[in-house]
């Protein structure tokens, strides 16, 4: 009987990921045409492979599970809470060695030379703060216009990890929590910044999530 | 001259959408403020023909800002947001401003912008 209802969740996953996979799409293209309109140039763009995972499943599989392994180093991190519908944090996460040559393509103007990779000026942090904004309200926003809901945001804000390490250890504090990760890919000229999308869910919002998700799956497939 | 008020807690974003104003309206001047708060100051200072405003910023929010343009009787508002979400879109609007605009500016949403600023057409080889 346990392992029938485990089967069953399983595939209750299987499908709530792939109804997430083509709402992510969309959004995470949107996205794209919008930092295309702001550097003014083309963004070519990798689909992301999502995964929803209880922050159990997380931790156990972390060690084991490369696509869950965040990149080496230093972490820029750009993160908008929400609330109402569901509550959560979504977590734009990049390199911190990348970001540079990402902020030049932003301004035109050949950045502060600093002795050290994660070290940034207080514009830099602007600009990454706001196109974090603007991603990760696309990527929200348009998952709340899916899923028929609306969503309140907090102000935006970028935080530097000097280790990857220390972010794994920040979002994995509360065990209860779910989590649907991302992995995004944006190449823009010669320039490829790879990243990931963390969103984070309390343990409420997770089922309020399965509720909406089949739902729209019951809309589709009656 | 026309004079726009441009609010947003983001100079990247305030230099991006200033860029595009002066490219469609060259005589215009534009004051700028960094949250909700400074924006009713210059609004009360400078008072603009049009205020450019995103929604979350600090101190004062973009949609409580509208609430006090609206009761001083001011309706020429431009909201430049983020948000994509629809029920947001709707609350917005439904407030009575000129326009909801999502970011960045660009020259098709500027074009928009433009003909509901001038009330006309936008002819293609300006």
């Amino acid at each position: 009987m346990r392992k029938l209802k485990g089967r069953v969740m399983k595939q209750q996953n299987k499908i709530a990921c792939d109804i997430l996979n083509e709402i992510f799409n969309v959004s995470i293209g949107k996205a794209a045409d919008m930092l295309s309109q702001i550097l003014h140039k083309t963004i070519r763009l990798r689909v992301p492979n999502v995964i929803l995972l209880s922050g159990k499943e997380r931790l156990s599989r972390k060690n084991k599970d490369s696509s869950l392994k965040l990149p080496d180093g230093t972490l820029m991190v750009s993160t908008i809470s929400f609330s109402d519908a569901l509550e959560g944090k979504a977590n734009l996460v990049f390199p911190a060695d990348k970001m540079h040559d990402f902020i030049y393509l932003c301004t035109g103007e050949q950045p502060v030379s600093f002795p050290n990779q994660s070290d940034f000026t207080d514009i830099d942090f602007d600009i990454i703060n706001e196109i974090g904004n603007i991603v990760l309200n696309s990527i929200i926003g348009e998952m709340g216009n899916s899923l028929g809901i609306t969503l309140s945001y907090s102000l935006p804000e970028v935080q530097i990890y000097n280790q990857s390490i220390d972010f794994s250890h920040d979002i994995e504090s509360e065990e209860c929590k779910s989590v649907l990760m991302l992995s995004v890919s944006f190449t823009i000229e010669q320039t490829e910044i790879k990243g990931t999308i963390f969103i984070d869910l309390t343990s409420a919002s997770s089922e309020e999530l399965f509720h909406l998700l089949s739902r729209i799956e019951g809309e589709f497939f009656g | 001259m026309m004079k726009f008020l441009l609010i947003d807690d983001s100079a990247f974003s305030r230099k991006i959408s200033a860029n595009y104003i002066r490219k469609y309206f060259p005589d215009a001047s534009i004051e700028f403020a960094s949250d909700g708060e400074m924006g009713i100051q210059k609004f009360d200072q400078t008072h603009p023909d049009y205020v450019i405003a995103d929604l979350l910023m600090p101190k004062v929010s973009g949609k409580d800002m509208i609430s006090i343009l609206k009761k001083k009787n001011f309706h020429n508002i431009i909201v430049l947001s983020a948000d994509v979400q629809k029920g947001i879109r709707q609350e917005i609007e439904a407030m009575g401003i000129t326009a909801f605009i999502n970011k960045p500016l660009s020259d098709e949403t500027m074009q928009v912008l433009y003909a509901k600023i001038k009330g006309t057409r936008y002819e293609a080889a300006k």
